[in-house]
């Protein structure tokens, strides 16, 4: 009942919402943030029941649903998908927090934000691909309305673009989800993803394809070069509540995919196209960084800062060795916590109050608001992967254990750092130094900003000093998996 | 080993207060309470030292102070602290010039309305250069070595509204995050080559390691030394860092943090001495980078300018030091530096000050006459930095020197001892144009020029005359009596330090001969050869530039093609420019601006049109009717799934 709970009190509080008069937004707004944290309170319930020195699954909650058709209402969690809910469940209350300042159709806004929650507890909950299917398209509606009603500018371009990249690949993943339930040779046929995953009898050329349909959802949704051209509009024009839980969570759903239906159910396809993968993974990490490099929008920059980090994902996960994978797994951590937070300082801090978000027309923030200046610069450094914050870990670990199967791109990889921290420098200069001008910020960090920066900065810091809380979580099923690819 | 907690004051202390002082100055406490909490926090972590240096000597030789800490969740990666004969040296250092320093920018930066934000980020420096040399593995290590680089991005930014300051900082970090590519890497490799980062795992085993991985180390270790020490050809950074406050160029440009690549290269040193590129790359960097160095200074027209070539020059010794073998002597040379090398850029923002931020030596002179404290000191640095005995430098600088002969490296002796000619040259000639001749008071009454002309420049020079405050006077009184007699100290030795038990074992190598020949110093014949010819060509150097730039000094004319091209460092930032930084810009600019919005987000815009004109289902999607396309899709998609169920 605790998973079902986590999942389904997101969008009851949502629903609730929806009979609060309109007017009442301070109601609203609290209401939905109290609603948000209740989630937590659950995760650290589950935290307590989990045994992370188990492989499989735990807390399973199962209950048939059509039985002709052998779909199942199955929830559970394990060490791979745990730290995943437990970062949507820090960075939703933050984001709830940090959208505090909207000020146009409240209601509705609040209601997406938490039936979006339910979608995304689901995603990473779900053990039968039916069910899956459903909250990973339930979570694209309420993006594509908050991008598209309180976005910026070319928001409904922008909102357009990523429904589209998103419904095509997921529609081709359904293709592929239904081939792999008709053609698993099972009977009775199941969507059962454990069952599918340990069972399975595709044949080859069925394997291949069928991984070539999840690649399809999953590679948009990480985004994997070159189907990422989504991204950088959706965060440019998301609202930064949007662009936060974008970044920090729903990105995470399409490397979920990987860990936990593609390279398992697949492993003969996934280990044949991994040098494909990693070929994209690499090129993710560094055209992602020059792209960056040359933005002048600083929240685009952000975006392609992403772009680049899933890169490192992508490639630990082509890479399929235990370290590999522990290091891809601990950016999807890490990468959670530090963008959301990058793009709550340039998205509602900084250019809320400049209302540029052109590094050319800024400078100067260290002199005239010290507290956005430091934050700002700790998030970068942290984004840059300094050692002793968490963006490094997961860089080192990923790089770690793809050396030995790709020592030619970790090389190349590693010699991205270089532009990585290229950008972030310049970007510092831009924003942060010289001589405040005409639209410098001129209020520092209040008190509720504070209080989004500060729990996300406490976790980046406590993870770049002690990595060993998140990878002790998805060790033990990470290496299991591993084993199943053969890895070393 | 039951006092080993003492290991996490002594960067702990220092993290504390850098956390404490920053919350006050956001609390607008009292200043001053702000600046005494900064320094009782470096004095008490020094103290920790003491004490745990104390430790150490009881477990010598062959016992450390270990303090484990946390593992990482990978099998032999994780953090801990170590106290051996290495890291208590460097971090006595660390600690104990940092405190002074503290002491002396108490007065140095009082009138700065951002003064306790000063304090907090040389506390937070000290925590993480503590870190960097008392880690137990390279992942601690290399925590260290990344935050001191954040805290001298921090400080030479300190004027963060000085876009040279900016930039400064810029140039500064990312140069060195070139060298930490280097150091990531070669954990990496040792990751997979020895299973673990622990210093007592990896350090024993490199004796026994296949060369071509150990090759691969120390080279790219060494990428990351010479970025973090500014040796060539990575040293672009330092000259411009002088951008930050003096003290932070004395603390941490030039005592401390650029040492740290002399420290990696020493505790690393089982695995530069068993590569067989290792050792050899190491010392022709740090023969590369004295003379360099040595060669740019001359050229050098700002004080602090003069001084960071210099300590490329110097770190180039320890270098040198390093890579024929000579590990004490480079570490004692890294010391007696420190001391002296402190008092200096100390003495120089003495005289920045009474100067009134003039930085031109070109425009400075007579100060020792007005001003024979900060004469006296600044002369006896100079001279313990030209290696005159029995002042400090004098015993560090020829141990090294002859341990480069020991090791049969004949070449780079010589060239050691052009060195120090030029040394000596260059810092005459610095101390000449400032401390002798005329004031540029008196100077400008002499050219004639009119008596506006030179009461502005006795107005530029106010408070000459008033003495230099206490807390500046302490630190260097200290520093002055260090660099005399720092000389003296027992020169630090190596036994008891991971992996060298098993070198030791093993044949001993000529290296190590040499790690005693600053002991032998006065009874070998190498030895009072090289002292001899030390002497003699720093008393040339000197007195040539003593006779050209004295109280004689001829009238100034045209700078020389080479006077100027080693103003410009010989051109090396140009070099950079054309070859990596603008190629980078343009590759980033066209993948923004032609890549990404024309060929990808073309291609897929053009997969768009085409399914535009093929289906008019997509144009009403492209209009705006999402939500019944949705619709739509989930429509087909059961109508599908029936489909199948029916037929199968």
């Amino acid at each position: 009942m605790l998973l079902s709970a986590l999942l389904f009190i997101p969008l009851l509080g949502g629903l609730l919402v929806a009979f609060f008069p309109k007017e009442r937004t301070r109601e609203i707004k609290s209401f939905a943030l109290i609603v948000s944290l209740i989630p937590l309170a659950l995760v650290l319930a589950v935290w307590r029941q989990l045994d992370f020195s188990l492989p499989g699954i735990q807390l399973l909650e199962r209950a048939e649903w059509i039985p002709s058709l052998g779909i199942t209402y199955q929830l559970g969690v394990d060490g791979i998908s745990f730290p995943l809910i437990a970062v949507a469940a820090v960075v939703l209350p933050l984001a709830i927090l940090a959208s505090f300042n909207i000020e146009h159709r409240v209601k509705e806004f609040f209601v997406w934000m938490l039936v979006l929650q339910t979608g995304i507890y689901g995603v990473f909950l779900a053990l039968d691909y039916f069910l899956f299917f459903i909250f990973f398209e339930v979570s694209l509606v309420p993006m594509y309305f908050i991008i598209g009603i309180w976005g910026g500018e070319r928001r409904e371009y922008a909102a357009m673009k990523f429904f589209i990249y998103t419904l095509v690949g997921s529609a081709i993943m359904l293709v592929g989800i239904l081939a792999l339930y008709f053609g698993s040779g099972l009977e009775p046929r199941t969507f059962d993803v454990l069952v599918l995953a340990e069972q399975a009898n595709l044949s080859p050329t069925l394997q291949w394809w069928v991984f070539l349909a999840f690649f399809a959802g999953f590679a948009v949704k990480v985004p994997i070069f070159p189907f990422h051209t989504w991204l950088p509009d959706a965060h440019v024009e998301a609202p930064t509540g949007g662009s936060m839980i974008l970044a920090g969570v729903l990105l995470k759903m399409g490397t979920y995919g990987f860990f936990r239906f593609m390279l398992p159910t697949f492993p003969d396809a996934a280990k044949a196209f991994s040098p494909v993968l990693a070929t994209l993974g690499i090129i993710g990490i560094v055209y992602g960084a020059l792209a960056a490099m040359a933005q002048k929008d600083v929240k685009k920059m952000v975006a392609y800062s992403s772009v680049s980090h899933m890169g490192y994902v992508v490639l630990g996960l082509a890479a399929m060795t235990p370290m590999a994978l522990n290091g891809a797994m601990f950016v999807n951590v890490s990468h959670g916590l530090i963008s959301p937070l990058f793009f709550f300082m340039v998205g509602n801090v900084i250019y809320e109050r400049t209302g540029t978000r052109m590094m050319d027309q800024m400078g100067g923030v260290f002199s005239s608001a010290p507290l956005v200046g430091a934050v700002t610069a700790f998030t970068a450094f942290a984004n840059l992967g300094l050692p002793g914050l968490a963006g490094f870990p997961g860089e080192f670990f990923t790089f770690a254990g793809a050396f030995p199967v790709f020592t030619a791109f970790v090389i190349i990889g590693a010699l991205g750092l270089a532009v990585t921290a290229g950008y972030h420098l310049w970007m510092m200069q831009r924003v942060l130094m010289g001589q405040p001008v005409a639209l410098a910020v001129q209020k520092d960090l209040v008190g509720r900003e504070v209080l989004v920066a500060a729990p996300l900065m406490a976790l980046v810091l406590l993870l770049g000093v002690l990595p060993g809380i998140a990878l002790n979580l998805f060790n033990e099923p990470l290496a299991v998996l591993a084993a199943r690819l053969g890895g070393m | 080993m039951e006092y080993n907690w003492l290991l996490i004051l002594i960067p702990g202390l220092p993290l504390l207060g850098a956390a404490l002082i920053a919350a006050g100055a956001q609390g607008r406490w009292n200043r001053s309470f702000l600046a005494a909490l900064g320094c009782t926090a470096v004095f008490l972590a020094f103290v920790a030292t003491v004490l745990v240096r104390l430790q150490y000597n009881a477990a010598a030789p062959f016992g450390s102070v270990h303090m484990p800490l946390w593992s990482w969740g990978v099998d032999g990666v994780g953090l801990g602290l170590l106290g051996d004969s290495i890291s208590t040296w460097f971090a006595l250092v660390v600690t104990g010039v940092g405190f002074l320093i503290h002491l002396y920018s108490a007065a140095y930066m009082a009138d700065d309305p951002s003064y306790p934000r000063f304090f907090a980020k040389l506390n937070f420096f000290i925590f993480a250069m503590s870190v960097l040399v008392l880690a137990d593995g390279f992942v601690g290590m290399l925590i260290g070595w990344a935050n001191v680089g954040v805290a001298s991005y921090l400080l030479i930014g300190f004027w963060h509204a000085r876009p040279a300051a900016a930039a400064a900082a810029k140039k500064a970090y990312w140069v060195n995050t070139v060298g930490e590519i280097g150091l990531i890497l070669g954990a990496i490799v040792m990751l997979q080559h020895f299973g673990s980062l622990y210093f007592a795992d990896v350090l024993p085993q490199a004796w026994f390691a296949p060369q071509n991985v150990l090759n691969a180390v120390a080279l790219l270790l060494l990428a990351g030394a010479v970025a973090k020490s500014a040796q060539l050809p990575l040293h672009v950074w330092l000259p411009d860092a002088m951008q930050g406050p003096t003290p932070v160029s004395a603390l941490i440009h030039a005592a401390t943090m650029v040492t740290a690549g002399v420290y990696l290269v020493v505790r690393a040193y089982p695995i530069f001495e068993a590569a067989p590129w290792g050792l050899p790359a190491v010392a022709l960097v740090g023969i590369g980078s004295v003379l360099f160095g040595a060669l740019a200074a001359l050229g050098q027209n700002d004080i602090k300018r003069v001084l960071a070539f210099s300590t490329m020059s110097q770190v180039g010794y320890m270098m040198l030091g390093a890579g024929v073998g000579a590990y004490s002597a480079a570490l004692f040379h890294f010391a007696t530096h420190a001391f002296f090398k402190a008092l200096l850029f100390l003495g120089a923002g003495v005289v920045i000050h009474r100067f009134g931020g003039e930085q031109d030596i070109r425009k400075m002179g007579g100060l020792g006459k007005s001003h024979p404290f900060a004469y006296w000191t600044f002369l006896i640095g100079t001279l313990a930095l030209v290696g005159l005995p029995p002042l400090a430098g004098f015993y560090s600088k020829d141990a090294i020197v002859v341990g480069a002969l020991m090791a049969g490296r004949p070449w780079l002796w010589a060239l050691a001892v052009v060195g120090a000619g030029l040394t000596a040259f260059y810092m005459m000639r610095l101390f000449a144009l400032v401390f002798t001749g005329d004031s540029p008071e008196v100077a400008a009454f002499q050219r004639g020029e009119g008596a506006r002309q030179a009461a502005a420049a006795a107005e530029a020079g106010v408070g000459r005359s008033r003495p230099v405050p206490p807390l500046k006077m302490v630190p260097l009184v200290v520093l002055t009596l260090l660099s005399i007699v720092g000389g003296f100290f027992a020169m630090p030795d190596l036994s008891g330090v991971p992996g060298a038990a098993e070198g030791a074992r093993l044949a001993a190598p000529p290296a190590h001969e040499a790690a005693v020949a600053g002991r032998v110093l006065t009874e070998s014949s190498a030895a009072t050869l090289t002292i001899a010819l030390l002497l003699a060509v720093s008393v040339i150097g000197g007195g040539l530039a003593l006779q050209r730039f004295g109280p004689k000094r001829a009238p100034q004319t045209a700078e020389s093609g080479f006077v100027k091209a080693a103003g410009a460092g010989f051109y090396f930032d140009d070099f950079y420019r054309a070859v990596f930084v603008r190629p980078l810009r343009a590759t980033a600019g066209f993948v923004g601006d032609v890549t990404e919005p024309h060929v990808i987000d073309g291609a897929v815009n053009g997969v768009a049109r085409l399914a535009a004109t093929l289906s008019g289902a997509v144009r009403r999607v492209q209009s705006g009717y999402v939500r019944r396309y949705a619709l739509a899709l989930m429509a087909g998609v059961a109508v599908v799934l029936i489909y199948f169920v029916l037929m199968v």
